[in-house]
């Protein structure tokens, strides 16, 4: 379960999201949806530990973050790293079946196994052997991600893992997403594609700075969610219904029974 | 002939260099360079306070002080750093620099007070002619244990190194990590301190690693390069120094690793600066020679006024041009026929340009300058198959077929 108590965080004086509240019950898919700038990554950044919350707490199984930060797994930002470091792309991936208690200088053979089955699934196997500085932008965001699934750990985070990512892989990454999560492991993933939202996530935050509306997907992917969370920004709902082929009042705007 | 006490010597060398080159890739890889360096100076007032207090520089005080200082020396670095806001490696430089200057009044204050001395007036430049026996004993446990260590922690030390913020989440103890490598570097500095001196030994601690590093991405093979390169710069030292006793061994060393690097740093295939010099020469040498043979074929013979070209010179060694008597010069049948695909290549991107980017046709040619020179076969032959093997490029010239 992941509890989110009268939330306010920002950076320096500036606040990037007010006041939220709202917790939802593990194994869950959740989509953090919103346009630019509503405090999503933020959000994220404040389930991880990585920022400090002005007011307001974050627990997750009950417990703050500082206790808990070894049942996560999460993709940092690219340029975190320097990319010239001597090490090739499996290397990366094995880095996520890192255990404390793992002496010596080599993985095992489940290891290797797995590192190999998520970096397959990121669609980056050909690359296992390239040093990682030899890779596109988008190809370092995968080896990331394949290290993140590697963990294996109970919450996975993701900030808009299809940013950079051709539409083939995309498809591949959100089809192992889905596995993963049938596991019962969970995940919390900022996303762009409302299209995708839909069918992807079973529950949803929906964010403007302040919350919209946060639970499973039925009650809260409505259309008048949707609006007060994007407002202005109206051609990406009429996109959004155009290409589900549905009109405005098919999109229920009453909870699902 | 081979005396037992050169072989002592040579044996404090490879110990000592071996230790350091070990213990240098965590630094090396942490990016840590500066703080190994100012490590290396800041046990230096530690060193030379045990001799004064115990009255030798052999066995434990001298240990346990330079660890002390130096670890002092870390946590000032950290407290500047994160009290003033002065840059880690500002902060670094700053308590470097003093805690060296300590170390040299120390040093003149002991000269002047009548303490027996020990090796102590080597502990600047070092001297291994001056090793004990004890030492030596040392160093065998400090690389044993060092090794065993190495080994035991080795993906500990590329986790943390790449990426310490995921090491931590993935359970890495990082803050106590730091703390015990950076003790363990401080030890073996001072352990090293009296071969190699206070001023080089951080040469040895980072050079090794970096050389493995610029050879391969391979862990495997950075490790075993910067290993192998110190050990071998340490037998050469030692010969050397135990030969001529004026000489430093510390500076030996560091000029002998940077005589065994250089080398690579030069002429490594790919990465050699001298052969990256010349693949860049090589490279436009050829464009050069295509633009004369593009040159020579819309322009029906040129005089001699370019008598001299070295293009024209290399292009008739490769039978691709000649001089008719008239001093004109033509290009030959196989000239012809180069030149055709360049013009090919130039004309067929000039198409793909304005028909398919729509960029107008008084605008492609300077790109196509370019793109002549860079398009291989392969390229040319799906860019004609794109374009449905056009005849003519948009200014109507005529496009050469691929024969």
């Amino acid at each position: 379960m992941i509890e989110v108590h009268n939330l306010t965080a920002g950076y320096g004086k500036r606040t990037a999201l007010w006041n939220i509240d709202f917790s939802i019950h593990f194994p869950a898919f959740i989509g953090i949806i919103g346009p630019n700038g509503s405090g999503k990554s933020t959000l994220l950044k404040t389930i991880l530990g990585e920022l400090i919350p002005f007011t307001g707490s974050i627990s997750l199984f009950g417990k703050p973050i500082s206790e808990v930060k070894h049942r996560l797994a999460y993709v940092p930002q690219i340029n975190s790293v320097d990319w010239n470091f001597p090490i090739r792309v499996m290397d990366v991936v094995l880095m996520g079946r890192f255990r404390p208690n793992s002496w010596g200088p080599f993985y095992s053979k489940s290891d290797r196994e797995k590192a190999a089955f998520y970096l397959n699934a990121v669609g980056m196997s050909e690359f296992s052997k390239r040093q990682i500085g030899e890779l596109s932008g988008g190809q370092r965001q995968r080896v990331f991600l394949a290290r993140a699934l590697a963990r294996e750990a109970d919450v996975l985070l993701l900030d808009e893992p299809l940013a950079g990512v051709d539409a083939g892989s995309g498809e591949r990454i959100l089809s192992v997403l889905s596995d993963y999560q049938q596991q019962g492991r969970s995940i919390v993933m900022v996303h762009h594609d409302l299209l995708t939202a839909s069918t992807l996530f079973d529950h949803l935050v929906l964010m403007q700075t302040r919350l919209v509306a946060a639970g499973p997907i039925q009650q809260v992917f409505t259309l008048s969610n949707l609006q007060t969370t994007y407002g202005t920004d109206v051609s990406i709902l009429s996109d959004m219904i155009h290409k589900l082929g549905q009109t405005p009042g098919n999109l229920s705007d009453h909870p699902k029974p | 002939m081979i005396s037992t006490q050169l072989l002592w010597i040579i044996a404090g060398c490879v110990l000592a260099a071996y230790l350091l080159a070990l213990s240098g890739i965590p630094t090396y890889l942490r990016r840590e360079a500066l703080t190994g360096d100012a490590l290396s100076h800041a046990i230096f007032p530690g060193v030379v306070l045990a001799v004064w207090i115990s009255g030798s520089n052999a066995g434990w005080p001298t240990y346990v002080s330079g660890m002390l200082v130096g670890s002092l020396a870390l946590f000032l670095i950290q407290t500047i750093h994160q009290k003033t806001r002065i840059p880690k490696d500002g902060a670094t430089g700053i308590v470097l620099i003093v805690f060296f200057s300590a170390g040299l009044l120390l040093l003149g204050r002991l000269q002047r007070s009548g303490v027996p001395l020990g090796g102590i007036q080597h502990v600047l430049l070092g001297k291994a002619a001056t090793l004990l026996p004890a030492d030596l004993g040392i160093l065998g446990i400090l690389a044993i244990l060092g090794s065993l260590l190495f080994f035991v922690f080795q993906k500990w030390v590329w986790l943390e190194a790449f990426d310490a913020k995921f090491a931590q989440h993935s359970g890495l103890p990082t803050f106590a990590y730091s703390f015990v490598l950076n003790t363990w570097t401080a030890l073996v500095l001072t352990a090293t301190i009296q071969i190699l001196g206070a001023v080089l030994s951080a040469a040895m601690l980072l050079t090794p690693a970096a050389l493995g590093h610029f050879l391969s991405p391979n862990p495997k093979i950075l490790i075993r390069t910067a290993l192998l390169s110190a050990i071998a710069a340490a037998v050469f030292a030692g010969f050397i120094s135990a030969s001529i006793p004026a000489m430093s061994t510390g500076a030996l060393m560091v000029i002998m690793l940077f005589f065994l690097s250089f080398p690579f740093f030069l002429l490594y295939p790919e990465k050699g600066i001298l052969m990256k010099w010349i693949a860049r020469k090589k490279e436009a040498r050829r464009w050069s020679d295509e633009n004369t043979l593009k040159f020579l074929f819309n322009s029906t013979g040129i005089r001699s006024a370019i008598q001299n070209n070295p293009s024209l010179r290399r292009l008739s060694n490769k039978k691709l041009v000649h001089q008719n008597n008239q001093g004109e010069w033509h290009l030959t049948q196989t000239g012809i026929k180069n030149a055709e695909r360049i013009v090919r290549k130039h004309r067929l991107w000039e198409t793909f340009l304005h028909q398919r980017l729509l960029v107008p046709e008084d605008h492609v040619h300077e790109n196509a300058e370019l793109m002549e020179h860079l398009l291989d076969d392969e390229a040319e032959e799906r860019l004609a198959q794109e374009l449905n093997h056009p005849s003519s490029d948009p200014h109507l010239s005529p496009i050469p077929p691929r024969k």
